[in-house]
């Protein structure tokens, strides 16, 4: 739980942005209530129904690869309002003002709600759906200067297709933004390209938006014949993708937490210190996510993380205290291969497989350029495990200081500096902010294992004293 | 076709016959423009093409109702028929000539009836844009989309029936019941398109409705790829856990399989049986938590190496406590080594009070272990693992439960893991006693424990 808690703090302090984001919407949405008040407020039945509709949908969250929470009726709500122009045959023309305040307000009360209910608002998300319900606002208005209402119904009619393409291409612009501000929020360390951000972000969402999008075009545009009842009909077909897509959340957390339960059948068979390949795995996610790899990599680096150990299994005897940083090379490297000959019978997780494999391999070797088919994952693997094994679950700031020390000395052949350097800066902060590095989740009462001399590729002698066998 | 029972070929031809002669008539008498009906069929094969597999036994569900559903608003019953009849026999992706011909044929039938029904009502045909009968219509719309459902549902259901045997009521709750709801409720999407396409936005109105279907069923076959990852990983993983002892080499699978079986016998619901397989493949999941030199002791065991082996079922019950969907069959787990008598561990839980998933596993994973090949004996015979079960039924077993595991033996048959014909491991290794065999030869070494603590023996 702790490590949880750390982790949020840790990304609380990344994204200093998203607090500018919550705080400048809130003051726009403000600002909008004031100026639409005083131009007058047009159709305030239409308006708070929408309201309602978004706060409704705000409750609904459905979460994406990565947690991205979405709301898709929130947000289609929100768009269909930006684009509406006609309810019944009588024609609304709300201003661009009136759409931002009126969907803030939806927004707030959803996410006041949420607090209600002891649940954390998603206060950026929901900050991401007004500006994306102002950009389309704003962006319909450009397109239709004369204003669409000011065409009688009739004539209307024969432009109503043209309409359509409009405000698909509006959807299509907004979506565009939106997604281009998520990746700039979520951008965080130097090594992270601006580029690859945003293609993780169309990844995980493209699909859910088009949904999204749709139905909010569809709203604006059936709501001349349907009148409001429209909004209940399309929420159905919406609730349904979303349950599609509940259910797709839901496997993937499964799949997740059952890898992280077997990965402990290497500590429960006495072959692993206690927690080990947990400790490895947030970590190495905290390292992979500053060093900007993407969703499906993240996945892939956690998965190789819980059982980069499994090899271990295949061993005849336990290696003791398990650390495979105080055995010689060839012992690791075989320990690597029978880990991914294991992976690999699965069938699907080939490419964590690789990564398992390749984790005893050196960053490079004596007088050889550094090695570029060694993928990041197993790099960020081999340094966040010695790591672990030179710390175990001692705390203290100067366990922490000498195990990056000492990798550090390895650096030159053994570890890659850039992910030792990563590691460093996420240690460092997560002991700034309050927490120790991740702590073993599991049952620490197996107590720490002795760790002697290395033979491996570089001497790795126990750093901390107090630490004796018990096991 | 030739596979089919006789009755269900008759009804197969005798819906495809009614959907045939139907479209002959319609094709004669309906006004609509062919124009729009082709577009209808070009939206309807798209939909379709991204027809799922949706793991339901008998049936795969098309995208194409809203569609359907659209033309019965649009069209006149005839043109709803044709429409129907062109985009369900059509859509080919391998499938014999007949189940085409039939599906297209009862889609006609549904699609007609529907339509008709909706003509009859006043108003609900030919809803438009601006149109002021809304909402009032709403209610005879949702009439011809349930009558629409009804039918088509009936007719499907009918034909597996005949050919599988399986009940109508079965059918519904094996998924189909699920896939009805969610079919109605994009049935709005129909709705919704006829009205669009009616107020002037045309085709595009088909495209912008498809949409949010169209990515739900991205999302699910999302959701079954990760589905097979999943129990392909599970299935390995559990693999190589097991890898330490060759004779119990594929035990938990086959005590997954046993009690699958077991639970169809008993009409469980398909999800509850799913879980059920997961308990199954991970009930001993913590032997590893045992050390091995005790699970390869040959010996009498003294009390303390007792206790720790009757350890397995709550550590296994520990591992798995993080994944939180499994739920009911953690206590499969935990529970499977109970007995009815009351005898059992970790708890001494009596009858009822045990879970009916450990029930069916310990009944699943005696039998299992009973036909496997031990270091210590050879595999019993199926008969003679049926006897034993059920000289134990009503003492160790839920007695129900060993009734329903014969039958479904005798129904299906049982591929029992006889010969251990891999590696020689050494010696050592496989002195190993089988804690889930409830006739283990250790029952002699503690004759003076109760028959209970002599069957976990490991």
């Amino acid at each position: 739980m702790a490590t949880l808690v750390g982790a949020a703090r840790v990304l609380d302090r990344a994204n200093a942005a998203t607090r500018v984001l919550v705080v400048g919407v809130a003051v726009i949405g403000v600002a909008a209530l004031a100026g639409s008040l005083h131009a007058g407020v047009v159709r305030l039945d239409v308006a708070a129904t929408f309201a309602a509709l978004v706060a409704v949908g705000e409750l609904a969250p459905v979460r994406l690869p990565g947690d991205r929470l979405s709301a898709p009726i929130a947000s289609a709500g929100a768009l269909g309002y930006a684009m509406l122009f006609d309810v019944g045959g009588a024609p609304v023309a709300q201003s661009a003002a009136q759409v931002v305040w009126v969907v803030a307000f939806g927004c707030a009360a959803g996410c006041m709600v949420q607090r209600a209910a002891g649940r954390r608002p998603p206060l950026a998300f929901a900050a991401r759906r007004v500006v994306a319900a102002g950009v389309a606002a704003v962006a319909f208005r450009l397109a239709t200067p004369h204003g669409l209402t000011t065409l009688r119904f009739a004539q209307f009619k024969e432009e109503l297709r043209w309409v359509a393409l409009l405000m698909v291409a509006i959807v299509a612009l907004t979506a565009i933004v939106d997604m281009m501000l998520a990746a700039a929020l979520r951008l965080r360390a130097r090594a992270a390209a601006f580029g690859w951000t945003v293609r993780d972000e169309i990844s995980a969402t493209a699909g859910l938006w088009t949904a999204i999008g749709a139905t909010g075009v569809l709203t604006a545009l059936a709501t001349p014949s349907m009148r409001l009842y429209a909004l209940p009909i399309f929420c159905v077909p919406l609730l349904l993708t979303q349950f599609a897509f509940r259910r797709y959340a839901a496997i993937r957390t499964t799949y997740r937490q059952t890898i992280q339960s077997l990965s402990r059948v290497t500590e429960v068979g006495g072959y692993v210190e206690a927690g080990h390949a947990q400790r490895v795995s947030v970590l190495a996610v905290e390292v992979g996510r500053e060093l900007g790899l993407t969703e499906n990599e993240i996945a892939e680096l956690e998965y190789a993380a819980l059982l980069h150990d499994i090899g271990q299994l295949s061993l005849t005897d336990p290696i003791p205290g398990g650390s495979t940083l105080v055995v010689a090379p060839a012992e690791r490297r075989r320990v690597a291969e029978l880990g991914a000959d294991i992976i690999k019978t699965t069938g699907v997780l080939d490419h964590v497989a690789e990564i398992v494999a390749r984790q005893a391999d050196p960053y490079r070797r004596h007088r050889e350029a550094p090695d570029h088919t060694l993928p990041i994952e197993s790099r960020i693997i081999k340094v966040v495990s010695a790591y672990d094994d030179l710390v175990g679950i001692a705390r203290g700031a100067e366990t922490r200081a000498d195990a990056l020390e000492r990798l550090r000395l390895g650096m030159a052949y053994e570890y890659d500096p850039q992910v030792v350097d990563m590691l460093a800066r996420v240690v460092t902060k997560a002991a700034a902010s309050g927490t120790a590095t991740p702590k073993a989740t599991a049952a620490e009462s197996a107590g720490p294992a002795t760790r002697t001399a290395a033979a491996g590729g570089f001497a790795v002698a126990p750093i901390d004293g107090s630490r004796q066998i018990s096991v | 076709m030739r596979t089919l029972p006789r009755a269900a070929r008759l009804y197969v031809c005798a819906v495809i016959a009614a959907g045939v002669g139907l479209c002959a008539v319609a094709a004669a008498r309906t006004a609509i423009s062919w124009r729009d009906l082709a577009i209808l069929a070009l939206l309807f094969w798209i939909a379709d093409s991204a027809l799922v597999d949706t793991r339901l036994r008998f049936f795969s569900v098309s995208s194409g109702f809203p569609l359907a559903l659209a033309a019965v608003l649009l069209l006149d019953p005839w043109g709803a028929a044709l429409l129907c009849m062109v985009g369900a026999a059509t859509y080919a992706k391998g499938r014999p000539w007949f189940k085409r011909l039939f599906n297209g044929a009862q889609m006609a039938l549904s699609g007609c009836c529907a339509a008709a029904l909706c003509h009859l009502v006043p108003g609900a045909a030919g809803i438009g844009f601006g149109d002021a009968r809304f909402p009032q219509v709403l209610p005879s719309i949702v009439i011809a989309g349930m009558a629409f459902f009804i039918v088509n549902n009936f007719l499907v259901a009918y034909v597996i029936k005949l050919s599988t045997r399986v009940s109508l009521i079965s059918v519904w709750w094996g998924g189909a019941g699920e896939i009805a709801v969610s079919s109605l409720g994009y049935g709005f999407l129909g709705l919704i398109m006829a009205v669009l396409w009616r107020g002037g936005v045309g085709p595009v109105a088909g495209l912008l409705v498809l949409a949010p279907m169209l990515i739900a069923r991205w999302a699910f076959q999302q959701y079954g790829e990760q589905h097979k990852a999943y129990e392909a990983t599970v299935a390995s993983l559990i693999r190589a856990v097991e890898t330490k002892d060759r004779y119990t080499r594929g035990h938990s699978e086959r005590v997954a399989k046993a009690s699958v079986m077991l639970a169809q016998q008993l009409g469980m619901r398909e999800d509850r049986i799913e879980m059920l397989r997961y308990a199954g493949m991970l009930h001993d999941v913590g032997k590893l938590g045992v050390p091995t030199k005790l699970l390869q002791k040959t010996g009498p065991l003294d009390d303390d190496e007792f206790a720790a082996i009757r350890m397995h079922p709550s550590r296994g019950f520990d591992m798995v406590n993080g994944i939180s969907f499994l739920d009911e069959a953690m206590l499969g787990i935990r529970h499977h080594h109970e007995r009815v008598d009351g005898l059992g561990y970790p708890d001494g839980l009596v009858g009822d009070e045990i879970p009916s998933f450990a029930r069916i596993i310990a009944v699943a994973d005696a039998f299992d272990s009973m036909t496997s090949t031990r270091s210590y004996r050879s595999a019993r015979t199926v008969v003679a693992a049926v006897d034993e079960l059920r000289r134990w039924a009503g003492t160790q077993f839920d007695a129900a439960m060993v009734e329903a595991l014969i039958v479904a033996v005798e129904a299906n048959g049982w591929d029992a893991n006889i010969n251990v014909t891999d590696d020689a491991a050494d010696p050592a290794a496989t002195a190993f006693r089988d804690h889930d065999d409830p006739t283990g030869e250790l029952a002699a070494a503690f004759s003076a424990h109760s028959y209970s603590m002599r069957a976990e023996v490991s």
